[in-house]
């Protein structure tokens, strides 16, 4: 019987594959990319606990998480235009103009 | 029923109505505001004679006329006036001279087309009212008060030339001195009404009687800092003493005076000889019977008088301008009253008071009237032979001068007299202290016959050493008027007290002593209180009288012997400076000379506190309050400023050093929780 | 309701002026002015409060509205008079009237702004000295500040940000440091207390009904909450070591300003000393009797001798208000009638003294372009009606007899030397005394070399007469210092009701 557990296992495996790529690339595709994979590995968790608990709140929460993500990359898709544009380059570690 | 003490206070109001007057509507009058100003003090002057007739008849006055600051359960200050002989003799000798001097002033500022007139005539009148309201002051507080006003008056008006440079920096030497003083006798008076909840001079509540009674165990007072009653009242009283060492310009804070003269010179007849200076003279013979109960505050008054008696006129002896002559003898004299005071002698600091207020107010217009005949010249040694150019002014100078040295039968001789007289005997009843003081007086006779006849030979005598002295500017009937008044009264206001006389012939002639004792016995204020045989002086002060040559024998020898002194002086001057070419033989005098032409650099050293001690101090007050404590605080948001760039640098706007710090808090914050929290 | 009349107008009134054109916004504004000084006088003729607002039970004009209810207190809206805030608020409402008129020359930019600020000023101002409920009283406290900060930094010298942020955020960081000292207090009060007016804190304090708190025992909370409070208002009064704003804030300012700042505000330090520390908590001000008169002391002594040393003529009486505001905390620690009375009084007198002086200074800095000493001499030769105010300003200053800066500080002296709550009161008054010696030798000097002398001027400016509307407030203002010199029952009478309960709190004498 596959439990929570391995669930959790999966989604913390997920999880930290995002947030690796958050932190070691620096195309920002590929950084848009591992924060939708760190959304989905919380989803992969309300989906779980849901089911753990016999309640539809978690699976609720996780279809909001969704759409959610889908306007995350609306913007994130128009940022890394912006940025192409504008510096040249996707790179995310070149512009630093937020810095003042 | 209306008497003269229903119009006492219009004594001093009238002049404060010729301020205002001649300040606003000044420009727009005749003889822009003197007239006015002449009018009110001739109205003082009425008032004050009727009052001093009205004290004749035995009447007295001691009441409050304005709250001025009503306490509730706690002290109430009040305004209020006290007439009695003393008090009333003042009302009438500083309304006189005032009067006078207003007149002058008609010939030497009108007539000399000098400007800012109204302004003048104000600051005169403002100076008037401030005089005449400290000689009716009943208390303390209110004689602080006029006494601070009329030395406003004093700067006001040494610094009437106020586009030169000497003018106005004198008046604040002048004002600084004094304040210094007056500081002192701030906290005396304060201290006054500390202890006895009062500042009266005269009645069963004033603050005398009750030191008095507390003295003879009768009541209590609080005192301070764990003294006794006698040492605390001396304490008191030598603080008053400050502000009259400054006011009367007393040695050490004499150095103002010479520098006042600076003001024109009716200003230095009214204020800085007659009047103004008397004020500090007059403060310790208002409370006399607050310090004969302190044989000390008495020892030191009259080493301080002796001192500066001699001291002044050693300065007096080598000075060049006329009015330097007069001023460093002013200090002398006001040193010859306090001299009397201290030594018990206070008829004759009065007596003293009085004929010299006279004498000094005539040397002061007499040399008004030489500096406008010299076109404003004031060295002696451009001038000569004024004798025939203008017998009026060369009579009544010396008239005035006579009385000065103390020559027979002048005024000055009497008064000078009764107060050597007086130090003598109570110095020989066993206080060398007063000998001492007495012995110092003693020597300043001599100066003193020597520097006056000095004075008038140079100026008046021989042949016109220029060309101004050979054609002297004539002066008018306003200058020759108070002149005349003045020099009669100079020669014979000494009948007012011929204590010699009457020891000699036994005929009753100290008028002026009975006038004194006319003070009712309930103010405390009359002669017999304070130096009968019952009275303060023996019963507290300690002093006794003795005559070693009897009575007369005493009288008559010291009367001789001072008169002999001054001759001596007198006689000097003539062999040295009456000829036709006099030489100034100072020379002869080596470095002593410098040292008086210094003097004595009493001056140095006070300028040198002011200007290298003080200032220098508040110089590095300011670089420490720039430094360290404008430091500390500028130093506070310089680290907050530092701090707050240090801890920007994470933000180095790389998007992934965000999430890494984020990743890294989480972390931990999750290990601190999973610490504290038992996780592990 | 007539308190909340004068606020609103003032307030209504700077909406107007911010909003008129520029041209007449000086005019209206000192019309407007009027409305509340006109105002106050009608208060003083109608004042019938004869104890302490915080003591006693009725103040004069007092409202109280239910306003908020927080964290289990009442916040109410709670004003009213006693003798002690009655001359203060007489003493604002002239001085922000002749402020506003000698604004006339030297402001020319943005006047409907700098007006519209001024009457803010002087609406928190009013709050201020009216205010009897604690939050109450902290808003119009903060709110004093906002126009200040404004005022100095657009219409100021060449250094004004920094003077103006240096204000701000030192008189800031002090309200906080004090905030806290109360809150803790109010705390420590607990359950006692169900508001935060003012007279019903006072009461319970001196009821005992201080708990202690956060483990401190009342002693110590009390102890804790009087050294916050005191230091909080130490920087507005100000007093040394935590005045070195002023002089910075004082020589930035526009002229106007610098007689409001010097005028009413620094007031505000020592009435909320008054107030809060010696009201509120007296047995700790009287064990530490000595240490206040210290700082009284070096207040006045050092101020002084800072105002010796300097060139600039607003610094010099920045600094001496400094040595003055020293007197009135002397006056205030010695617990005598005349020592309370006499400091209330010097906070009416100084206020007038240092206005005018300051007033004065920049009429003469309207037509020279300088302040500084020795750029110039002989003034009195070109300007003679403004050289003599100046005088009689300066002798103000030093205390004059018949001015009110001689009534007010020989009072003080006279309440201070006998004091039993200050051990060693004689020696400590006769040191703060010695301060009327060194402020006459700096204004002397000072007059000496500016207005005296033969004249000369270093700027590029011809000197005229000045105009007739900058002289008119300067004559006002020395009406006002003769007028309390002479007959200083004007005020004191009130004053002294209004003290007199205060003096025998706390135990001790």
């Amino acid at each position: 019987m596959v439990g929570v557990v391995h669930y959790l296992v999966l989604s913390a495996a997920v999880f930290a594959i995002g947030v690796f790529g958050v932190m070691a690339r620096s195309n920002a595709l590929m950084f848009l990319m591992s924060v939708e994979l760190m959304l989905n590995a919380a989803n992969i968790n309300l989906v779980a606990f849901s089911l753990h608990y016999g309640n539809l709140t978690g699976q609720v929460f996780a279809l909001l998480v969704m759409a959610l993500a889908a306007a995350e990359v609306a913007i994130g898709l128009g940022i890394i235009l912006v940025l192409d544009r504008n510096f040249g380059d996707i790179d995310v570690t070149v512009p630093t103009t937020m810095r003042r | 029923m209306t008497g003269a003490f229903d119009f006492a206070p219009a004594i001093a109001l009238l002049p404060l109505a010729a301020f205002v007057v001649a300040l606003f509507g000044g420009k727009f009058l005749p003889k822009r505001g003197a007239l006015a100003g002449s009018t009110a003090l001739a109205g003082s002057l009425v008032l004050s004679i009727w009052t001093l007739v009205t004290v004749a008849g035995g009447e007295t006055y001691n009441a409050d006329l304005y709250t001025f600051v009503a306490g509730q359960d706690t002290l109430t200050l009040h305004l209020g006036i006290l007439i009695d002989p003393l008090s009333a003799l003042m009302l009438v000798i500083v309304s006189l001279i005032a009067l006078l001097v207003f007149i002058f002033s008609l010939g030497y500022m009108n007539d000399e087309g000098e400007t800012g007139l109204p302004r003048y005539y104000a600051e005169l009148g403002l100076f008037s009212f401030s005089m005449l309201a400290f000689v009716l002051a009943d208390n303390l507080l209110m004689a602080f008060m006029f006494f601070e006003l009329v030395g406003l008056c004093s700067y006001l008006l040494i610094g009437f030339w106020f586009r030169e440079e000497g003018p106005p920096s004198a008046a604040k030497k002048a004002f600084l001195v004094t304040r210094f003083g007056d500081y002192f006798f701030l906290v005396g008076t304060v201290g006054i009404f500390a202890t006895f909840g009062t500042g009266m001079f005269a009645g069963p509540e004033s603050f005398p009687h009750m030191a008095e009674q507390a003295l003879a165990g009768e009541t209590s007072v609080t005192t301070f800092f764990g003294l006794g009653e006698q040492a605390w009242f001396t304490v008191l009283g030598l603080l008053v003493l400050g502000g009259v060492i400054g006011k009367s310009a007393q040695f050490p804070l004499h150095t103002w005076l010479p520098d006042a003269m600076e003001g024109p010179t009716p200003v230095s007849a009214l204020i800085h000889a007659a009047t103004m200076v008397a004020a500090g003279v007059y403060l310790v013979a208002r409370m006399y019977g607050f310090y004969l109960l302190s044989p000390t505050a008495l020892g030191v008054i009259a080493l301080v008088g002796g001192f500066t008696a001699l001291f002044a006129a050693s300065m007096a002896l080598v000075k060049q301008e006329l009015k330097q002559v007069l001023a460093y003898s002013t200090i002398s004299q006001y040193g010859y009253m306090m001299l009397a005071l201290g030594g018990g002698g206070y008829v004759a600091a009065v007596f003293h008071l009085t004929t010299h207020a006279i004498f000094k107010a005539l040397l002061f217009l007499g040399a008004g009237a030489v500096i406008i005949a010299m076109h404003h010249n004031e060295n002696m040694w451009d001038m000569g032979g004024l004798k025939d150019k203008m017998p009026v002014t060369y009579y009544a100078f010396l008239s005035g001068s006579l009385a000065l040295a103390g020559i027979f039968p002048f005024a000055g001789f009497w008064s000078k007299d009764e107060v050597l007289y007086e130090t003598l005997i109570h110095g020989l009843g066993g206080n060398p202290l007063l000998l001492a003081g007495y012995a110092m007086g003693l020597l300043a006779v001599v100066f003193t016959g020597f520097y006056t006849f000095r004075m008038v030979f140079l100026t008046f005598h021989g042949e016109p050493r220029t060309e101004t002295a050979e054609d002297p500017h004539g002066v008018r009937w306003n200058v020759k008027l108070p002149l005349a008044v003045l020099g009669i009264l100079a020669a014979v206001a000494g009948v007012i007290n011929l204590a010699p006389v009457e020891k000699v012939t036994g005929v009753h002639l100290t008028f002026l002593h009975d006038w004194l004792d006319k003070a009712p016995d309930s103010f405390g204020t009359a002669v017999h209180h304070y130096t009968g045989d019952h009275g303060l002086m023996h019963e507290f002060a300690g002093y006794t009288a003795t005559n070693p040559l009897g009575e007369t024998g005493t009288v008559l020898a010291g009367a001789a012997v001072s008169l002999g002194l001054a001759l001596l002086g007198a006689g000097l001057a003539y062999r040295l400076y009456a000829v036709p070419d006099p030489e100034e033989h100072t020379d002869r005098l080596g470095s002593l000379k410098t040292l008086l032409m210094n003097n004595y650099y009493q001056d140095e050293y006070q300028v040198w506190l002011a200007r290298d001690v003080t200032l220098p101090l508040s110089r590095a007050a300011d670089t420490f309050d720039q430094s360290v404590i404008d430091g500390v605080v500028n130093a506070t948001s310089s680290v907050s400023l530092f701090a707050s760039e240090r801890v920007r640098r994470i933000q180095s706007g790389i998007v992934t050093h965000y999430a890494t710090l984020l990743t890294l808090g989480l972390v931990v914050i999750l290990v601190v929780l999973g610490l504290y929290g038992g996780w592990f | 309701m007539l308190l909340e009349a004068l606020l609103v107008s003032v307030l209504l009134g700077a909406g107007i002026v911010a909003v008129a054109p520029n041209r007449y916004a000086g005019k209206l504004a000192a019309a407007i002015s009027l409305v509340p000084l006109l105002g106050s006088f009608y208060l003083w003729s109608a004042f019938d409060g004869a104890s302490n607002a915080l003591l006693g039970t009725n103040p004069a004009f007092e409202t109280t509205i239910e306003w908020i209810s927080l964290a289990g207190y009442q916040l109410q809206w709670h004003v009213g008079l006693d003798g002690v805030s009655l001359p203060l608020v007489i003493l604002t409402t002239i001085l922000t009237t002749t402020a506003i008129v000698s604004a006339w020359t030297p402001i020319d930019e943005r006047q409907s702004q700098f007006y519209a600020l001024v009457l803010l000023l002087e609406a928190g101002l009013l709050g201020v000295f009216g205010a009897l409920d604690f939050f109450l009283w902290f808003v119009f406290w903060e709110v004093v500040l906002v126009p200040m900060y404004f005022l100095i930094a657009i219409w100021g010298g060449p250094r004004r940000k920094y003077a103006a942020i240096k204000f701000f955020v030192y008189t800031n960081v002090a309200s906080l440091v004090m905030f806290i000292g109360f809150i803790a207090l109010v705390f420590g009060l607990g359950d006692s207390i169900t508001t935060l007016g003012l007279p019903e804190i006072t009461q319970a304090l001196q009821a005992g009904e201080l708990t202690g708190l956060a483990g401190l025992g009342p002693g110590a909370l009390k102890g804790a909450a009087f050294i916050a409070m005191f230091a909080g208002f130490a920087v507005k009064v100000p007093m040394v070591p935590f005045h070195t704003w002023l002089p910075d804030a004082h020589v930035e300012a526009p002229t106007p300003v610098s007689v409001l700042l010097a005028g009413v505000l620094l007031k505000m330090g020592t009435y909320a000393l008054l107030r809060f520390n010696f009201t509120m908590l007296p047995d700790v001000a009287k064990a530490n009797a000595e240490i206040i008169a210290i700082f009284a002391v070096v207040s006045v002594i050092y101020g002084a001798l800072l105002a010796l040393a300097q060139r600039d003529l607003k610094r010099i009486v920045a600094y001496s208000s400094i040595s003055s505001m020293g007197y009135v905390l002397l006056g205030l620690i010695a617990y005598t009638a005349h020592g309370v009375g006499g400091a209330t009084f010097q906070m009416v007198s100084h206020g007038f003294i240092s206005g005018l002086m300051f007033m004065t200074v920049g009429v003469i800095y309207n037509q020279t372009h300088t302040r500084m000493v020795g750029d110039m001499s002989g003034l009195a030769d070109r300007m003679p009606v403004t050289v003599g105010i100046f005088v009689a300003a300066a002798f103000g200053y030093m205390g004059l007899p018949l001015m009110s800066g001689f009534a007010a500080e020989v009072l003080i002296f006279l309440g201070a030397f006998p004091s039993t709550v200050l051990p060693g009161a004689p020696i400590f008054t006769a040191l703060a005394m010695f301060g009327i010696v060194i402020v006459a030798g700096y204004l002397l000097l000072a007059m000496q070399r500016t207005l005296f002398g033969p004249f000369d001027l270093e700027t590029d400016y011809e000197l005229g007469r000045a105009p007739v509307q900058d002289v008119a407030p300067l004559v006002v203002l020395l009406a006002c210092v003769i007028a309390l010199g002479v007959a200083p029952d004007l005020f004191y009478g009130m004053i002294q009701d209004a003290v007199s309960p205060i003096l025998a709190l706390g135990g001790g004498a």
